[in-house]
């Protein structure tokens, strides 16, 4: 089974994502600064007390000179995107539905969570929560369908924790196949680059092969993929995976300095200094408007 | 859908066998407890009946429902082949087999056999004696009642049960062959249902305008957004029947828009012909003359979808923003959400992304999505003509 290494993401912070409906970010940037999360670990372990100076970031091949960094308060938002469809049910129900109450073990009542279930449908089954009662009551009442809505689901699962104060993730527990979205590969991942929340994916213990979609998106998201295991749902991991992102940090910059691409695409590299750990990190961000 | 004449011949046989062991004897007539039922279900209040009958094991219904020695006037049967069909809904089992039988049989094109379980095939049954009644004696209104009866059915067994390629259950669509097989798959619920009573109401109705949509619908190739089809071969004749049967519906009965969103989405998805934009727009003014906000959503959200596939992003939002206008359904939401953020407008997309749940996680049922019930024929007007229906025998 794979650990959670890292997770770390870099997004873009604006003022003017904060709306009337949204609760105000708790990092709050110039609207000319760019947002990174970031988690680091050493051998499995979250990482912790680094500063802003330990860290290395080039923004399109462009040292940043100057970082800043963000201190977090309060919880963490997690949306929990269960699949339902054929595949999950062939291989590995059981696993799942445990990894999934292993997300909903792990979360500090500070945390707030949703669950969103898809099949040819998606449904949001319970949240805003910060009762493991409600979310566990949730998931005692899903029942299996149709088709596989993925990209879809996750479509809708990060527009949840979009906006939503503190460090945001997804957690995906789905054997990855698509059937049925209204979004496709191509313009998912479009959208997912725009995005700046983690997402983290659990697969089914039985399934042999496939998982590249949901490679894809945890790559570029900078989440990480748990394989559940056969009659144990490896709890201590699934709490891993959710301990290392709330020990994550947020960097901040201004990309002076920086050339303005003509997709606007900005490719990131994140790294340690002269400390030892690994960093995980989106892929980039996309300029303002773009 | 045709079989072969030795797959026909096999099945026959099988149905024979599985139907022949131990025939019981005649019930004598109905239990006092089912004629209660049966005449709330006709004169009181419809739904605590159907919601009893609904529980009755199988065994019971064969034993305890029927209609009194001596009565067989058309209202009742009417009630009756309604009430069933009302209960199997209800349990979410009309159109499967019943229990105890083989697992798989090649039925099709003759009709519910022995085999399918008690309220569909009792309905079905009723039907039956209610065309032929209706044929000799040239009552339309038990036509009609009929035809209504097959559009639901049909309708309620495209959707439900287990995932099945649609290739198997129409493997005369060359134009699905090539496609990658989550696109073909969680299309169909009870295939063998749909098989049996397809042909029949293409026998029975082939000219009723109604009933060509309905086919239609049944054959529409379920490719449901045009990025699918980059990679594909697409023939001329994608979607030919199905056009055909849109086209003939709309010939006979120019009212029914939903006719020609599904042929104007047929023509674009699978062809990219330019006709299909005036004809959508068209349909969407039709549709939101006569208020009808579920046709009027789609064909709102396919020109949203045309205009996105020709790269014109900003007339693509505003005929989103317009869907979502009329129903705030999840897929239109995640369309115009994903072109706001697409378009750099990541804010408001992300917002919009976030409203599609509305009260969803407190618990309150989530909005019909047209875009998921598009693809079970008339499933989205199942209890508006279960409702007509019943008007049509209670208090009879």
């Amino acid at each position: 089974m794979t650990r959670l290494p890292i997770v770390v993401t870099i997004v873009l912070v604006l003022v003017a994502t904060a709306t009337a409906q949204q609760t105000p970010p708790v990092f709050r940037g110039r609207t000319d600064r760019v947002r990174v999360d970031v988690t680091v670990t050493d051998r499995n372990r979250p990482v912790t007390g680094l500063k802003a100076e330990d860290f290395r970031i080039k923004d399109n091949g462009v040292e940043i000179p100057e970082l800043e960094l963000a201190t977090i308060t309060g919880g963490i938002s997690v949306a929990i995107a269960l699949d339902l469809g054929p595949g999950v049910q062939e291989w590995g129900w059981e696993e799942m539905q445990l990894a999934c109450d292993a997300v909903i073990e792990v979360l500090e009542p500070r945390n707030t969570a949703w669950l969103v279930t898809f099949s040819d449908e998606i449904g949001l089954k319970a949240g805003p929560v910060r009762s493991k009662l409600q979310l566990r009551r949730a998931l005692a009442n899903v029942s299996f369908g149709q088709g596989s809505a993925l990209w879809d689901a996750l479509f809708g699962s990060i527009s949840i924790v979009t906006g939503q104060p503190g460090r945001a993730m997804v957690v995906v527990l789905s054997d990855g196949r698509e059937r049925g979205s209204f979004l496709d590969r191509k313009r998912a991942l479009e959208v997912l680059q725009r995005s700046e929340v983690v997402v983290a994916a659990i697969r089914p213990p039985h399934q042999p092969i496939g998982f590249l979609v949901l490679q894809d998106v945890v790559k570029l998201t900078g989440g990480e993929i748990l394989q559940g295991k056969k009659g144990d749902p490896g709890r201590k991991i699934v709490a891993d995976l959710v301990e290392q992102f709330r020990l994550g940090y947020v960097l901040t910059y201004a990309p002076t300095g920086v050339p303005e691409p003509k997709d606007g695409w900005h490719e990131l590299e994140v790294s340690l200094k002269k400390k030892r750990g690994e960093v995980h990190a989106r892929k980039g961000y996309y300029t303002p408007g773009r | 859908m045709r079989v072969t004449f030795l797959a026909v011949a096999f099945s026959a046989a099988v149905v024979s066998l599985a139907a022949s062991p131990q025939k019981p004897a005649p019930p004598a007539g109905p239990s006092r407890a089912f004629l209660q039922l049966f005449d709330q279900y006709r004169r009181g209040s419809p739904a605590p009946a159907i919601g009893s009958f609904a529980r009755w094991t199988e065994d019971r219904v064969k034993a305890e429902a029927m209609l009194p020695p001596g009565v067989d006037d058309s209202a009742s049967l009417q009630a009756l082949a309604l009430f069933h069909t009302d209960a199997g809904i209800a349990n979410d089992r009309f159109g499967m087999f019943a229990a105890k039988s083989p697992n798989y049989l090649m039925l099709g094109g003759w009709g519910l056999e022995s085999v399918f379980e008690v309220h569909s095939l009792t309905a079905y049954r009723t039907v039956e004696t209610l065309i032929a009644r209706g044929k000799a004696t040239n009552d339309l209104d038990l036509l009609r009642f009929a035809q209504q009866w097959y559009i639901v059915a049909l309708s309620f067994c495209t959707r439900g049960g287990e995932p099945v390629k649609v290739e198997n259950l129409f493997p005369q669509k060359p134009t699905l062959a090539n496609l990658p097989a989550e696109e073909t798959t969680a299309a169909t619920g009870r295939p063998h249902c749909v098989l049996g009573l397809k042909d029949k109401a293409q026998h029975y109705f082939d000219d009723d305008p109604e009933v060509q949509l309905l086919l239609g619908s049944l054959v529409e190739p379920r490719v449901m957004r045009r990025s699918v089809l980059e990679n594909t071969k697409v023939e001329v004749t994608y979607g030919q029947e199905a056009r055909w049967y849109f086209k003939k519906a709309l010939e006979g009965d120019p009212s029914l828009i939903e006719a020609a969103v599904r042929r104007a989405r047929v023509l674009h998805i699978g062809l990219n012909y330019p006709e299909a934009q005036p004809m959508l727009e068209h349909a969407l003014a039709a549709a939101r003359a006569s208020d009808n906000t579920f046709i009027a959503h789609l064909a709102a959200f396919s020109l949203g979808q045309l205009h996105e596939d020709h790269d014109e992003m900003e007339t693509a939002i505003r005929y989103y923003r317009e869907a979502v206008s009329l129903i705030r359904a999840h897929t239109a939401s995640i369309a115009l959400g994903q072109a706001l953020i697409r378009t750099g407008q990541t804010t408001e997309g992300w917002l919009v992304g976030a409203r599609m749940f509305g009260r969803e996680g407190s618990g309150a049922a989530p909005i019909p999505d047209p875009f998921v019930l598009y693809r079970y024929a008339q499933y989205w007007q199942l209890d508006e003509r279960l409702s007509v229906l019943r008007d049509m025998v209670r208090g009879r």
